[in-house]
């Protein structure tokens, strides 16, 4: 009944979800954390259904919590409408667990980061009402981008995983650029990690666990070179096999940025806005997640720059790491990275102009 | 769906109520005053967030609070404990079902948890600089500052609500407002609205639209317009013509009129005009509607309202009902076990009435149940001449008549009486009944025996079985002497007097009654009088 998808860049689970989510007629929920894939789920029901679906509900992540765990039960341990969520501001330290301090600012709003163990309190006060009332209303729930979640949302889809309500996870543990909170709690577990509470979830008999090692998006070149970012994961196996004439992962000289980008027009990327990118328009790597180019130019950062030259991705961070990733991914036919000197990795070609 | 309970707050005349509702028919009845109507406007309010057709976020005004609370608060603000301005709370609890638990949960009064909605009408919190200086000066402050509220409609699951995720309608059936022309079209287009399909509406609006369109490519207009643009440059640089304004997306609902029969509706009449919205609500196969019907008896003659009473009970079914009426009438059609007395602030119902008695009186509807219903004591009689007595009898102990010391005396053909009793019991009604013996005690007094533990409920009549009737009672306690005097006669013996008396029993009962002189009363209606 649980099941979890890890799935590569461009293999299509957005769309799969959407499509089960559609044809089946149970009362169904997608959830994701960010508005932009918010967005793309609504707009791939209209494609897949001409309409949004009356049996499917589509929320962000702090939606669900706050309309469906915290609001409806919440006068069990708050007496006012916990009116939002405070993203930016910080808790009092020492405020303790059983004061409403801990969770709630003088503005009645849910701090981000104690957003999930509020919600997680007012099922358990509430004698498991929460789930109770879920159950009545979802048959299914879809968590998209389920990477993102972090420290009380791991207990919080262990509740779920154990109510009535069925459960898919779907998410690329490859692309954790972000996440819901910044909780230290279950650290270990922290975003290409969430993989690890995902075994012992199927171990524990919650769930059952499928991989997609296919990329519809991104030919066989790119596939190759995006795998060597996270060494130990599987290797995912191409279904774009066009040939444009320029295809693959290719090296252009700072000097040939602009002829280069006249003669393919990709789509610039950059860390942050930090890189100048000689005056061309750009997107972060981060903010370019869940889209799709033909083609992409990346501007590399120093440490990028030196896995380059040596072919070794081992010395970047999970973030970092995670967001090169979502980058190269971008691109269905060519990644170009502007680079001045050699390259180690097997297939990179360079760009003469 | 539907409503299980309403909670009211500080609306109107409602101060705090609390009323639990039948799965299907409720009958509310009540004294004049005590906020009937309002229980229909505080449900359709929270239910559409609406009052008199719109939304009640630009309709607030100080008198939708109630007074008692309202000069409570303006008092306080003389005293060094100066209480927070009154809010009004209106709560819905519907019955728990899968298909509405979205609005599930505990926020609310009661802390129930179970579906509903609330609209809750409140000082704004953010207006708090202004309302401090507001009240600053108490002498100055004569009303709620209602431009500092703000109003919010939620779920028991604490989010805010549009109508369209509530899923139960509101059909609000008010015959009792007298509308213009305008007012009644715009009321039935409204009903229109709740009938007809969003397809269905769209495409009025399209063909609306087209027709206005179409206006601009008549010929006529057209070379009006051709007129119009060899003016260009006299009045403006641009091109001038004339068109319908199609910019209003429901433009047609203040054009477009319903008929009955090819004559306008507001041209129809009232009574035909309440049947007709009735109806057409009724029709709507919807189980997801409350209907919110007031008075129905206005403007109906007795037939009409025969007709349009069965009709709306034999489509009521799975669809709730709640009707405010003072008609016994349709109390009795609709079924007296469904009646809901509303004193002002607390309800009595009929708990478990006899599947006999609700049938009698939905077959014999003419009976004046209400009037038992709503009176404080109630003496029923078998005649006209008993209840002539009966206000004699108070006329000369209280120097008053009954009705004037609250004291209802109906007229109840005998067979009844059980009927109306049951009716009594149930709704803890204090009760006499002043009956002739009919030369039966012992059986009489087997009959009622079921009465003789109730305090509230007293059946009198003489235990003489010589003496089975009330005239013979009369002339028992009075002499032949004195009637002959009172009655202008002068029978030479008792029964031929009897006899007179009962071939005309009303008219000689009013002699008694018109006469200057006290009668003696049988001690068994004294007795009723006094009621000891």
């Amino acid at each position: 009944m649980n099941d979890v998808i890890i799935a590569a860049a461009g293999s299509g689970k957005t769309s799969r979800i959407v499509k089960r989510a559609s044809n089946s007629d149970v009362s169904s929920l997608i959830v994701t954390y960010t508005l932009n894939n918010e967005c793309e789920i609504r707009r791939k029901l209209y494609e897949t259904n001409g309409v949004l679906p009356e049996h499917v509900t589509v929320m962000t992540w702090f939606r669900f919590l706050l309309s469906q765990w915290i609001r409806p039960y919440g006068n069990f341990v708050y007496p006012y409408r916990v009116a939002n969520v405070n993203f930016h501001g910080k808790p009092f330290r020492f405020a303790r667990k059983t004061s409403s301090s801990f969770y709630i600012d003088s503005d009645h709003r849910v701090y981000r980061d104690r957003t999930a163990a509020l919600a997680l309190k007012c099922n358990c006060t509430s004698g498991q009402r929460v789930l109770k009332r879920l159950a009545q209303i979802f048959d299914h729930i879809y968590i998209d981008e389920v990477q993102d979640l972090r420290g009380y949302d791991l207990d919080l889809l262990e509740a779920l995983l154990d109510s009535d309500i069925g459960v898919t996870l779907v998410g690329d543990n490859r692309q954790a650029t972000f996440f819901t909170n910044r909780s230290m709690k279950y650290a270990k577990y922290l975003g290409y990690r969430i993989v690890d509470k995902f075994a012992e979830w199927e171990n524990a008999g919650r769930c059952e666990t499928e991989h997609l090692s296919h990329s519809f998006r991104c030919n066989q070149m790119i596939c190759d070179f995006a795998d060597l970012i996270f060494p130990d994961a599987s290797n995912t196996e191409a279904r774009n096999d066009s040939n444009t004439g320029h295809d693959g992962v290719f090296i252009v000289n700072p000097q040939d940025v602009t002829s280069y980008i006249q003669c393919f027009r990709p789509q610039v990327l950059r860390y942050d806005r930090s890189e100048p990118c000689q005056g061309h328009r750009a997107l972060n790597y981060g903010d370019s997640k869940g889209l799709t180019f033909p083609r992409v130019l990346v501007f590399p950062f120093r440490k990028l720059t030196a896995a380059l030259k040596s072919g070794n991705f081992n010395s970047l961070a999970d973030i970092t790491a995670a967001k090169t990733y979502v980058a190269v991914t971008r691109a269905q036919h060519s990644v170009a990275f502007v680079h001045d000197g050699a390259c180690e990795i097997e297939g990179v070609q360079i760009w003469h102009g | 769906m539907h409503i299980e309970t309403l909670v009211v707050k500080n609306f109107r005349c409602l101060n705090d109520v609390e009323i639990d509702f039948n799965r299907e028919l409720n009958v509310i009845v009540g004294n004049n005053e005590t906020g009937k109507t309002t229980i229909l406007e505080a449900i359709n309010l929270a239910l559409t967030c609406q009052i008199h057709g719109r939304n009640i976020r630009n309709e607030l005004h100080p008198f939708l609070f109630n007074i008692a609370a309202t000069d409570q608060y303006l008092r306080s603000l003389f005293t060094e404990k100066p209480q927070v301005p009154p809010s009004i709370l209106i709560e819905l609890y519907f019955n728990d079902q899968p298909e509405i638990a979205k609005l599930k949960g505990t926020n609310n009064s009661k802390r129930k948890d179970c579906p509903g909605v609330f609209i809750d009408i409140r000082l704004n919190k953010d207006c708090s600089q202004e309302y401090r200086e507001y009240i600053s000066n108490p002498s100055e402050v004569k009303s709620i500052p209602v431009e500092y509220y703000e109003v919010s409609w939620s779920s028991f699951a604490n989010e805010f609500i549009t109508w369209r995720s509530i899923g139960l309608k509101s059909l609000y059936i008010d015959t009792v407002r007298q509308r213009s022309s305008l007012g009644t079209n715009r009321h039935v287009v409204e009903f229109m609205r709740t009938f007809l399909s969003p397809k269905d509406l769209a495409e009025i609006s399209l063909s609306y639209r087209g027709l206005r369109d179409g206006f601009a490519n008549a010929p006529l207009i057209q070379s009006i317009n051709e007129l119009l643009r060899d003016t260009k440059g006299d009045i403006t640089e641009k091109e001038l013509t004339v068109a319908l304004d199609v910019l209003t997306k429901n433009g047609w609902e203040t054009d477009v009129a319903p008929h009955v029969d090819a004559v306008p509706v507001a041209l129809v009449g009232k009574g035909e005009q309440s049947a007709i919205k009735l109806k057409l609500a009724m029709k709507k196969a919807s189980e997801n509607a409350v209907f919110l019907i007031e008075e129905p008896e206005n403007h109906l003659t007795y037939s009409n309202l025969n007709k349009l009473i069965s009709s709306v009970r034999d489509k009521a079914s799975g669809k709730q009902l709640i009707v405010v009426t003072h008609s016994s009438f349709v109390l009795n059609k609709l079924g007296i076990h469904n009646v809901i007395l509303f004193d002002g602030s607390n309800v009595t119902t009929i708990q478990d009435l006899r599947q006999g008695d609700q049938d009698y009186f939905m077959k014999l509807p003419g009976y004046d149940t209400l009037r038992l219903i709503l009176s404080k004591r109630a003496i029923l009689v078998e005649g006209p001449s008993d209840e002539l007595i009966v206000q004699k009898a108070f006329l000369q102990q209280y120097g008053k008549l009954p009705l004037d010391c609250g004291v209802d005396v109906i007229t109840v053909a005998s067979l009844a009486f059980d009927r109306f009793l049951e009716i009594a019991k149930r709704m803890k009604i204090p009760t006499v009944v002043v009956r002739d013996n009919d030369a039966k005690v012992a059986s009489l007094d087997k009959k009622y025996e079921v009465y003789s533990s109730l305090s509230h409920i007293n059946i009198l009549y003489d235990r003489n079985e010589e003496y089975p009737s009330l005239e013979q009672q009369l002339l028992r306690v009075n002499g032949r002497c004195k009637l002959n005097q009172l009655l202008q006669r002068r029978f030479e013996d008792d029964l031929r007097l009897l006899n007179y008396m009962k071939d005309n029993k009303t008219e000689c009962a009013l002699r008694l009654f018109n006469s200057k002189e006290d009668v003696t009363i049988p001690e068994y209606i004294k007795r009723a009088v006094s009621n000891e």
